[in-house]
């Protein structure tokens, strides 16, 4: 059960982190429009990229689906890829 | 039972038709994503220009209790798990003040817009924006409400390291709504 916690406690400071870090890149008056400074979309798929880690981590570890094999192992992967594929092709194109 | 964890099951922890409610909720926010995403394509300027109105300090609080309302929920799990129902009670009780601390910064947002005069006829980039939002807003409430019923059942002690499916159900919808916002904010709030 230590364990558990201790997983529970990394995922969660990850999580925060990369939220922090999404935060960060999108506040123009501190990094400036990093859109412009970067190519846009380069940017959008750090931003897209820091997303689906976090919502993978969050089925992963908090929904427990790693413990799961078959079809409802990949369901949330499913989801996010279908999702993001979508605002990709909505963003780059 | 704590092997459990280790062993790879079929099917996922919980109720399985909960599960498949949840896949249907997230189908339909998925939509709804991608009809942000391409009307966007279409108003790019429009949607940048608005976008920059949001209070991206407030969606990054709104994260940041959601994020940790979902982290006290795995802990009550953890804790039941050890047939720790005081423990677990108090780790609900601190998830469902997270999911209240969103509300309450969200309903400061919207009356913050409605002050602005700013509705859903504003322009295309509000109408998602508030829509998409307070569609989210409505899954919080219901996921704060399903919390509640957990805290009242753990508290009853009708939960133990043998029997908290339902706890685990409760808590699966709850990730549920945490990470549709994962994809919300950076969407609506920062991506341009």
């Amino acid at each position: 059960m230590e364990k558990s916690y201790r997983t529970n406690n990394i995922i969660f400071t990850t999580l925060i982190l990369l939220t922090l870090f999404t935060w960060i890149l999108g506040q123009t008056d501190i990094v400036g429009d990093i859109s412009e400074k970067i190519n846009g979309k380069v940017f959008f798929l750090i931003l897209l990229s820091i997303a689906i880690i976090k919502v993978q981590l969050i089925g992963d570890f908090f929904m427990h689906l790693n413990t799961v094999s078959g079809f409802w192992r990949w369901i949330i992967t499913l989801w996010v890829m279908l999702t993001g594929g979508f605002i990709a092709i909505a963003f780059l194109l | 039972m704590y092997m459990q964890d280790t062993i790879k099951t079929k099917y996922p922890p919980g109720d399985l038709a909960l599960w498949i409610f949840i896949c249907a909720e997230l189908l339909v926010f998925a939509i709804f994503f991608a009809a942000y995403a391409f009307t966007r394509a279409s108003n790019i300027e429009l949607f940048n220009q608005y976008q920059a109105t949001l209070n991206t300090d407030l969606a990054l609080l709104n994260t940041i209790a959601l994020l940790t309302s979902s982290y006290f929920v795995v802990s009550a799990i953890i804790s039941i798990k050890e047939n720790k129902q005081k423990q677990s009670t108090r780790f609900l009780s601190l998830s469902i003040l997270g999911g209240c601390a969103f509300l309450i910064m969200k309903m400061t947002e919207y009356s913050h817009h409605m002050s602005e005069g700013i509705n859903l006829t504003t322009n295309l980039f509000y109408m998602f924006y508030l829509s998409l939002t307070f569609f989210h807003f409505m899954h919080v409430i219901l996921g704060i409400m399903i919390l509640t019923v957990l805290w009242l059942n753990t508290r009853k002690g009708l939960y133990t390291a043998d029997n908290h499916d339902g706890l685990v159900s409760g808590g699966a919808y709850w990730h549920m709504v945490d990470l549709v916002w994962l994809i919300l904010f950076p969407l609506i709030y920062i991506m341009r």
